[in-house]
C-alpha cells in the first residue's frame, strides 16, 4: 500500500507541476510579479496608518480560522479504488498515514506563510509584541496537523469535523490570544492535542467508508483544477455552457446578415461557456479589488493596463475555439470578415471591462490624476491590443499550420 | 448542377491517399460512393468540401472552381458530415440563424422550410434547447435540417444512415427525392449496401484511392458478370480480388 501511494503521489505530482509551468508562462509571471508587488505595497500603505480599534479582534481571529481551513488531506483515491481496493481494505490505514504525511508539507507551507503574512496586523489587533505572537507559528502547524489527523480518521468514525475545524481554534484564539499571553496559546493547544491523540484507537473502529472519501477527494482535486483553469485550459473542465437568458437583450441586438455571421459566434461562445465567461469576471473583480484599494499614478495604470492585457491574452483562443467544426470552413464567408467580426468583439469586450476597472478606481475615490492616467493607457492600449496585436497573433498562428 | 472530379490527386501530406480520382455527379441524380474503410471516402468528401488542397486535378460544381472561386463554390454546397457536430454555446434555433446568416438565405422562406423539416424530424419543440446535449441520432437530424433548408445545388451525405432511426431514414430518403427533383445533384457515402442498392442511381467503387468501378447497377453486373447480382455480392468480389 506504501509502494501504491508513492506511484499515485509521483504522478499526481508530475501533472501538478506540468499545470503549474503552463501557468506560469511568460506573461503570467510579469502580471503575478506586479500583482503581488501591488497587494503588497497595498498593504504596507494600509499597516503603517492602521490604529488599534476592538473590532480589530474579531476580524483578525475570523482570518485566522479562515487560514486555518486552507489544505486538505490529499488521499489521491480514485473512484475505481472501492473495487480494486477492497480486498485491501485492512491495509487502508497505512495507506492513508502516507496520504497524511504528504498532504502536511504543503498544507504546512501554507499555514506558515499565511501566519507570517498576517502577523503585523495581529500585532496591532491583539496588542501584542513581535516576540508573543511568533507563538503562532508552532501553534498553526500543531493545529494544521491535528485537523488533518482528524480528517483521516473521520473516515472511519463518521464524527464531525468541525469541531477541531471552528469551535476548538475559535476557543483558543478567545481564550489565550485576546486575554493572555499568545505562549499560551500554544501550551493549550498542545494539550488539546495530547488528549486527542490520546483517545486516537477509538477512532479507528469501523469501517472504512470507500464512497465519503473518494466523493470527497475529487470534489478536492475538482477545485484544483478549476483553479488551474483560471490560467490555462484544463482538459478535465470542459467549459460548461449556460444559456444566461439575462443576456439575450444583447444577442439580440447583433445584427443579423452575412457580414456578422461570426460576431454572433463569437459573442455567444464569449457570454456562454463558462471558459471564457468565468475568465473575464474573476480577473475583473481581482483587477477591479485593485482599482479600489491601490491609487498610485504609476502603479494603479501599469497593473491595470496588466490585467487588462492578462484577460485579452486569454481571450485569443477564441479566434480558433470553431476551426474543429467544418461548417466554420464552408461557409462562403471571406477569412477577413472572420476577422474584422473579432476585433469588433474584442474592442468591446476589453472597453466594457476598462470601464469596469475605472469606475472601481472612482469608487475608490482615487485622485483625478490617476484616474486619467489609467483612462488613457487603457484606451491605448484596447486600440493597440485590437487592431495590431490580433491580426499579428492570427497571422502568426495560420503561418504555423 | 453537376458536380466534377477531375484527375483528382490529395490526401493529408505528400503522400497521396486518392489517386487520380474522376467521376461526376449530375443534377437529378444521386451518386452513391461506397468503399472499404481506409479507401479514401472521406478523404474525396473533404477535397469536395475544400477542407484539403488537391495536390493534383480539380474539383468544380457547373465550371465554377473551388480554388478559383471558394467564396461562390462553397454557396453551391451543403454538407452532413458523419459525425455531427455542433456548436456548444449556440440552441437549436441559433444553428438556424446561423446558417440563413451564413448562406444568405431569405428570412421568411428559409424559416417557412425550416419548420417543415424540424416538423418532420420531431424536432420543432426543442429550438430554444442546446443540441450539443442531444442524442447521437438526434444531432444528426439537426444536421440534415442545416442542409435541407439551404436551398444548395450539390449536397453532399456522410453516411446518413448509421445512428438515425428508421422512420428518420424513411423521411431523409423523402427528402433526397425533393430536391433530387427540383435538380439539385446529390453526393453520398455509405456502407448500408442494401438501402443505397434501392435508391441510388449510380454507383461509385472506391478502392485504395482509385475508382475502382462507376456505373448504374445494371452496369455494374454487366462488367462483373461472376460477381453475382446484388450490390453486396459485386462488392465483396470487387474488394477481395484487388
Amino acid at each position: 500500500m506504501d509502494k501504491l501511494f508513492q506511484q499515485r503521489r509521483q504522478k499526481h505530482m508530475q501533472r501538478m507541476f506540468r499545470y503549474l509551468r503552463l501557468v506560469f508562462n511568460d506573461q503570467f509571471t510579469i502580471a503575478f510579479v506586479f500583482l503581488i508587488g501591488g497587494l503588497g505595497y497595498w498593504y504596507a500603505g494600509f499597516l503603517q496608518t492602521l490604529q488599534y480599534a476592538w473590532w480589530e479582534k474579531f476580524i483578525a481571529m475570523f482570518l485566522m480560522i479562515g487560514l486555518l481551513q486552507f489544505g486538505n488531506l490529499a488521499t489521491l483515491l480514485k473512484p475505481a479504488d472501492k473495487v480494486f481496493l477492497l480486498p485491501q481494505e485492512i491495509n487502508m490505514e497505512r495507506y492513508l498515514k502516507a496520504a497524511l504525511r504528504h498532504s502536511l508539507w504543503l498544507s504546512l507551507l501554507v499555514q506558515v506563510v499565511g501566519v507570517v503574512c498576517l502577523l503585523p496586523f495581529i500585532e496591532v489587533a491583539f496588542q501584542a509584541n513581535f516576540i508573543e505572537t511568533l507563538w503562532l507559528i508552532p501553534t498553526f502547524i500543531v493545529f494544521k496537523v491535528l485537523i488533518l489527523y482528524d480528517q483521516m480518521q473521520s473516515y472511519y468514525s463518521h464524527h464531525n469535523l468541525l469541531w477541531l475545524r471552528l469551535a476548538l481554534p475559535l476557543l483558543t484564539f478567545a481564550l489565550f490570544g485576546v486575554r493572555l499571553d499568545m505562549a499560551w496559546a500554544f501550551i493549550f493547544i498542545l494539550i488539546a492535542a495530547a488528549a486527542r491523540f490520546g483517545v486516537r484507537d477509538k477512532f479507528w473502529n469501523g469501517i472504512f467508508d470507500w464512497n465519503e472519501a473518494i466523493a470527497i477527494e475529487s470534489g478536492r482535486q475538482l477545485n484544483m483544477l478549476r483553479f488551474f483553469n483560471l490560467f490555462t485550459d484544463v482538459p478535465q473542465i470542459g467549459g460548461q455552457t449556460k444559456r444566461r437568458i439575462w443576456l439575450n437583450f444583447w444577442f439580440e441586438r447583433l445584427p443579423k446578415d452575412s457580414q456578422h455571421v461570426y460576431t454572433n459566434l463569437y459573442w455567444r461562445g464569449l457570454l456562454r461557456s463558462s471558459e471564457y465567461f468565468g475568465l473575464i469576471v474573476r480577473l475583473t473583480a481581482i483587477g477591479a479589488l485593485i482599482a479600489y484599494f491601490v491609487h498610485n499614478e504609476i502603479v494603479t495604470p501599469v497593473i491595470l493596463a496588466l490585467i487588462l492585457y492578462l484577460i485579452g491574452i486569454q481571450l485569443l483562443p477564441l479566434y480558433h475555439k470553431y476551426d474543429e467544426i467544418v461548417f466554420t470552413h464552408l461557409y462562403p464567408i471571406d477569412p477577413k470578415i472572420r476577422q474584422n467580426n473579432f476585433k469588433q468583439v474584442m474592442v468591446k469586450v476589453l472597453s466594457v471591462i476598462g470601464i469596469i476597472l475605472l469606475l472601481a478606481n472612482l469608487v475608490g475615490s482615487a485622485p483625478w490624476s490617476t484616474f486619467f492616467i489609467s483612462l488613457g493607457i487603457i484606451i491605448v492600449e484596447i486600440v493597440l491590443f485590437s487592431y495590431w496585436l490580433v491580426p499579428k497573433r492570427i497571422a502568426r498562428k495560420e503561418l504555423l499550420k | 448542377m453537376t458536380l466534377t472530379i477531375n484527375h483528382l490527386v490529395g490526401g493529408y501530406s505528400q503522400v497521396p491517399v486518392i489517386k487520380d480520382v474522376n467521376f461526376e455527379v449530375a443534377d437529378q441524380e444521386l451518386v452513391a460512393l461506397i468503399g472499404l474503410n481506409g479507401a479514401g471516402k472521406s478523404t474525396t468528401i473533404n477535397h469536395i468540401i475544400g477542407l484539403l488542397t488537391p495536390q493534383h486535378g480539380d474539383v468544380t460544381i457547373d465550371g465554377t472552381s473551388l480554388m478559383a472561386n471558394p467564396a461562390l463554390y462553397k454557396q453551391k454546397i451543403a454538407y452532413v458530415p458523419e459525425q455531427p457536430v455542433l456548436y456548444d454555446e449556440l440552441t437549436l434555433k441559433e444553428h438556424l440563424e446561423l446558417t440563413i446568416m451564413a448562406y444568405q438565405l431569405d428570412d421568411a422562406v428559409a424559416w417557412n422550410h425550416a419548420n417543415k423539416l424540424l416538423k418532420i424530424f420531431r424536432l420543432d419543440n426543442k429550438l430554444s434547447w442546446f443540441p450539443a446535449n442531444f442524442s447521437k441520432g438526434m444531432k444528426q437530424k439537426v444536421m440534415l435540417v442545416n442542409a435541407f433548408m439551404t436551398e444548395a445545388d450539390v449536397f453532399i451525405i456522410d453516411e446518413p444512415f448509421i445512428g438515425l432511426d428508421p422512420l428518420a431514414v424513411h423521411d431523409l430518403l423523402g427528402l433526397i427525392a425533393d430536391v433530387k427533383a427540383r435538380g439539385a445533384a446529390v453526393l453520398m457515402s455509405t456502407h448500408v449496401l442494401d438501402t443505397a442498392e434501392k435508391i441510388a442511381d449510380r454507383f461509385v467503387l472506391l478502392h485504395n484511392g482509385e475508382v475502382r468501378a462507376d456505373g448504374t447497377l445494371a452496369h455494374l453486373r454487366a462488367q462483373f458478370p461472376e460477381a453475382g447480382e446484388s450490390l453486396n455480392d459485386i462488392y465483396l468480389t470487387l474488394a477481395k480480388e484487388v
